[in-house]
């Protein structure tokens, strides 16, 4: 079975984000591979090891710089990547980059696509569900397991109300949600086996997309202004000679300044 | 005028809450409000989300609890003959869901984790957090096609309901899913859902192991708080996942926050910075959590916890 990987880059989650005319400015911030996409990568390497015959291919969206990090994904196991890098792509929403990873993804003829459940960045969580959307696929969202056996699955998630089993055909797509396996990490082998890997690099020309459909012109949704979340001012630390006296004169606060219990 | 359509949330037939939530920020908006729910009760649900004074409820159920596809094909026929210009869900597993996959289907636009709204009508800008919280964001929506907006639980002051009624639409029998939830293993009763809490108590590394999370647990049976975890306990196994706080995990919005045992990194704060009042229990007394902590206490959390515990317990009486 061909299985596909979509993975991002976004900024460190330990990185500080500062503001510069209104806009997040990440230059000079490390760029990392989403966590919940390590996830993703993880499972499509297991299954695709527990399935036999079967390969993995990653699909980025990205740029020049994303080459390293997409060479660090082949390293853990992926056969070959796409690299999707077009200057008309700036400013796009997601269900703009679900239409273009459609044109990257279709092609393949693939059996799942797995993705991460959200980007750490902006946070959509939209990209992997509008991708079975368009593909006309079923999707199981924030999975926590999953068993292929044939063309069926079963997929588990924590749902509002509980533990939820979902059960369905493939081809399908799965967004991960930590805890549903750990991630591996590179080894020396696998290291240097993807300097060999093949990354093919496609413009939206390459996947027959009309740079009109992407980019901020044509989004759905804009961002208008940014700010820094207004900082908490420090408390104060509650002294007392004894555990029993520093408790009462905290329950005392929450009772009577803060007015929460 | 716009014309608006609320997916509210239920459980077996029992309407969540967070309905007078949507109800807000439709009216924030503007405009003729109808409303929808989804999944077994629907049909019991429907009349009371009607209470809120809406033109019609949808009841949709397709026979199942959920269906990413089925749930949205199920109503997008529905909400393209409606006419409506906005869609407003809950950002929980469910709502974050099915407002990706109809927002795609629809070809609409899609603003996720909203946590205010200024302005009105098809000019609202809507604040989302990005990176998790460390920047909050302005967002408007182009052209006239229809809006899809989700609303983080707890910011938006819930409208009551007024008792009215109003014609219930059933739709979604027979609809062919995809993939669908075939069985759910419901919480068992009293669990306190770290979304919906008033009180959240966390622990972190300073709870020394697994077995320490007990004297978590015991403070929040003792006084009905939800639990929750630091990333490093996640990651260190002493607890499961789905309690995690902060960037990796949930985030959280109660009226008092209890960090104990936690030093208070980056991921952690983005995950709980905006509760109402956070206190802060940690035998370090320049751990990080101190300084976004409204009250700290120096100490053990084994000596503190418990005695917070007693003494929150004797303070309601």
């Amino acid at each position: 079975m061909k299985i596909v990987v979509i993975v991002k880059e976004v900024p460190d989650t330990e990185a500080k984000i500062t503001i510069n005319g209104g806009k997040p400015d990440l230059s000079g911030v490390k760029m990392i591979i989403n966590p919940y996409d390590e996830y993703a990568v993880e499972e499509a390497i297991q299954q695709a090891d527990k399935l036999g015959d079967s390969s993995v291919t990653v699909v980025m969206i990205g740029d020049d710089n994303s080459k390293k990090n997409l060479t660090n994904v082949l390293a853990l196991g992926a056969e070959d990547a796409i690299l999707v890098k077009d200057a008309a792509l700036a400013g796009s929403d997601p269900l703009q980059l679900a239409k273009v990873l459609k044109a990257a993804i279709e092609p393949l003829g693939a059996g799942m696509v797995l993705a991460g459940r959200q980007g750490v960045d902006h946070d959509w969580g939209m990209t992997g569900i509008a991708l079975a959307e368009l593909l006309g696929w079923g999707h199981v969202g924030l999975i926590t397991g999953l068993e292929i056996s044939g063309d069926s699955f079963k997929a588990t998630s924590d749902g509002d109300n509980g533990k939820m089993t979902f059960e369905g055909s493939l081809p399908a797509v799965f967004t991960t949600d930590k805890g549903i396996n750990e991630p591996r990490y590179a080894s020396l082998k696998g290291i240097m086996a993807a300097k060999k890997k093949t990354v093919a690099e496609k413009s939206l020309a390459d996947l027959g997309l009309d740079a009109a459909v992407v980019g901020g012109a044509a989004a759905k949704v804009s961002f208008v202004g940014a700010d820094l979340p207004p900082q908490k001012q420090p408390g104060r630390i509650i002294d007392g000679d004894s555990v029993q006296a520093k408790v009462a004169t905290l329950v005392d606060a929450l009772r009577n300044e803060a007015k929460v219990i | 005028m716009a014309k608006i359509l609320i997916i509210a949330e239920q459980f077996k037939g029992q309407l969540r809450a967070s309905a007078g939530e949507l109800m807000a920020a439709a009216q924030q908006i503007g405009g003729d409000v109808d409303g929808a729910v989804f999944g077994p009760g629907a049909a019991d649900a429907a009349g009371q989300l009607a209470g809120y004074g809406l033109g019609k409820v949808l009841a949709v159920d397709c026979g199942c609890e959920y269906s990413g596809d089925g749930f949205a094909a199920a109503v997008s026929d529905a909400v393209s003959a409606g006419g409506y210009e906005f869609v407003i869900l809950m950002q929980t597993s469910f709502g974050r869901d099915l407002g990706a996959r109809l927002a795609a289907r629809l070809d609409a636009g899609w603003i996720n984790d909203v946590i205010a709204l200024e302005g009105s009508g098809s000019d609202v800008v809507a604040s989302k957090p990005l990176y998790a919280g460390k920047v909050i964001s302005k967002l408007k929506f182009n052209g006239s096609g229809l809006k899809v907006l989700s609303l983080r639980p707890r910011n938006f002051e819930a409208v009551q309901a007024s008792g009215a009624s109003a014609a219930v639409e059933q739709l979604g029998s027979g609809m062919q899913c995809k993939a669908r939830c075939t069985t759910l293993e419901a919480k068992e009763a009293g669990f306190i859902d770290l979304k919906d809490a008033d009180i959240i108590v966390s622990g972190g590394r300073g709870i020394g192991g697994a077995e320490g999370y007990e004297a978590i647990r015991n403070f929040a049976n003792e006084i009905g708080a939800a639990m929750g975890a630091s990333r490093a306990i996640v990651d260190a196994g002493w607890i499961d996942h789905s309690y995690q706080v902060g960037q990796t995990g949930k985030v959280v919005n109660p009226q008092l926050y209890i960090a104990a045992g936690i030093s208070g990194a980056i991921q952690h704060l983005a995950g709980m910075q905006t509760s109402k009042v956070i206190v802060a229990i940690n035998n370090n007394e320049s751990a990080p959590i101190f300084k976004v902590a409204d009250y700290g206490i120096v100490g053990d959390l084994f000596e503190v916890l418990p005695e917070l515990g007693r003494q929150i317990k004797a303070a309601r009486q």
